[in-house]
């Protein structure tokens, strides 16, 4: 899908964590996760098992929410959060992706008020997942879905690294390699996502500690991260 | 009370027409329907691998319950075996299917066995899956799928222990897939791959050895305690579903140990829905 004039920038937008949408707030699991035992050395393996995991379900209902956005995946905004409801068995991880969705969501909406796509999501989903928003902002800013979904891994892996240097003795030059070790990943992981047709291919991968660590993070009250 | 009008050791006329086709060993087939102010097993096929046995006691006469035991008459499993099991159960009855022994996947040196459970259930039906440990050995590679069709107002209760190993070995790659479909859409839909870089993955199932599982759908079963988790607490964590539902789940180190943090918590959920079906609430 070409670019609009303006998607680069856009895209080096969406990836910038000094966005206001409230990712900051966020650890993609991580602090649960080092509560719960994991080390410096599980750092990269953590973000990895995410990558195969719960990141491979996110980008591809992302990349099926941005076709729906340009109107062609035949399915709805409530359609895929009903989808992705059924593979997030955890309310803890629900919430978390909820409350990053609404900042994405009202992000898009004070940056493109007037895209169809972004009313329709406001209208239909006024609490939209991460990935729902994320590939709904994404396609009104014209970001193309092969970029849109590198972008919902690279996300998701810097979370963990930004998150692990706040948490844990970690070099932040070692935690900023990992990402790039991790590329070939990322990659593989965007273009596989690619090939989701509707909702039946949005893979259900299930990471069970993740999901008991997330439920136990939500009755802390000494945390950094929301999540 | 209940009448068994088709016991057989024959395949029947559908399955015929899909296994001739394919080779495939028959599945173990159970339909329970309603007959006059009871229930009646409407079919009762010994599939290759195992045979369904009507339970007695348990089932109030002339109550709409009905309870089976699917016992293992066949070596299993083994590399290739392909053990399916089709339950049907009929607007307003509940059906409860006990494994009685646990099963074991044997080293096949990675070839691909696979289990199916494909249950269909009517209006108002109830189905209590009670799960025997599945252990899946070093040298297994086994593709575990539960399938459950929910009509308007069914509900499931699924006992589920999964074993990685027997003691001092590493498991064969498991897949594990959990679908729990009712009218409005997936309550559930879980994936367990345990496959390449997922096995002993960080955060999938990390050292744990045992994961032990309760897991209503189409209802959602109480909390046993106010904090939502179980007796014994431990390792075990309740999540409650977007959909009406819940899982209760555990990993840890043994079976014994995950049986302890979710039996209480099953055992109460199971009272809760037999409760539910006699006095007619849901």
């Amino acid at each position: 899908m070409l670019l609009a004039p303006d998607a680069g920038v856009a895209a080096f937008l969406l990836a910038d964590s000094r966005l206001p949408s409230g990712a900051y707030s966020h650890s993609a699991g991580l602090e649960p996760a080092v509560i719960a035992g994991l080390d410096v050395d599980g750092v990269y393996p953590y973000l990895l098992a995410r990558l195969h995991t719960v990141v491979r379900v996110e980008t591809a209902a992302a990349v099926l929410a941005h076709r729906s956005a340009c109107g062609a995946a035949g399915v709805g905004f409530a359609q895929i959060e009903a989808a992705l409801d059924a593979r997030t068995p955890s309310a803890a991880q629900r919430e978390a992706s909820r409350r990053l969705g609404r900042g994405m969501l009202r992000l898009a909406g004070k940056l493109k008020p007037d895209s169809p796509a972004v009313v329709e999501l406001q209208r239909t989903v006024p609490r939209p997942t991460r990935p729902v928003a994320l590939g709904v902002t994404a396609a009104a800013l014209g970001v193309g879905e092969l970029q849109l979904a590198r972008l919902c891994c690279y996300d998701d892996a810097q979370s963990v690294v930004a998150a692990a240097l706040k948490l844990l003795p970690i070099d932040p030059m070692d935690a900023t390699a990992w990402i790039l070790d991790a590329a070939e990943e990322i990659d593989a992981v965007a273009v596989e996502s690619l090939l989701v047709g509707g909702l039946d291919d949005i893979p259900a991968l299930s990471a069970p500690l993740m999901e008991h660590w997330a439920e136990d993070h939500t009755t802390r009250t000494r945390r950094l991260f929301v999540a | 009370m209940k009448t068994l009008s088709a016991t057989s050791t024959e395949p029947g006329p559908a399955s015929t027409r899909a296994d001739a086709a394919q080779s495939r060993p028959r599945p173990a087939r159970i339909a329970v329907e309603r007959s006059g102010g009871g229930a009646r097993f409407a079919l009762l096929d010994q599939g290759h691998y195992l045979a369904p046995r009507p339970v007695a006691g348990g089932s109030v006469p002339g109550a709409l319950h009905l309870r089976v035991a699917l016992i293992g008459i066949h070596m299993m499993l083994l590399g290739g075996d392909d053990v399916r099991i089709e339950i049907a159960v009929g607007a307003g009855i509940t059906l409860e299917v006990i494994e009685p022994a646990g099963m074991v996947a044997y080293d096949a040196e990675g070839r691909p066995s696979s289990w199916t459970l494909d249950a269909v259930l009517g209006e108002g039906a109830v189905l209590i899956w009670e799960g025997a440990p599945f252990v899946a050995a070093a040298g297994s590679n086994v593709l575990r799928e539960t399938r459950v069709q929910l009509g308007t107002d069914a509900r499931v209760l699924l006992r589920e222990t999964l074993v990685l190993g027997r003691s001092g070995e590493e498991a064969g790659p498991l897949r594990s897939r959990t679908r729990l479909t009712g009218p409005a859409g997936d309550y559930l839909y879980e994936d367990l791959d345990l496959h390449g870089p997922r096995h002993r993955a960080v955060g999938v199932l990390g050292a744990s050895k045992v994961l032990a599982s309760a897991t209503a759908a189409g209802w959602r079963p109480q909390s046993l305690s106010p904090d939502g988790a179980g007796p014994g607490g431990g390792s075990a964590r309740r999540l409650d579903l977007a959909a009406e539902g819940a899982v209760i789940r555990a990993l840890a180190g043994t079976a014994h140990e995950a049986a302890r943090e979710t039996d209480p918590v099953y055992r109460s959920w199971k009272e809760q829905l037999i409760g539910q079906t006699r006095t007619g609430t849901i």
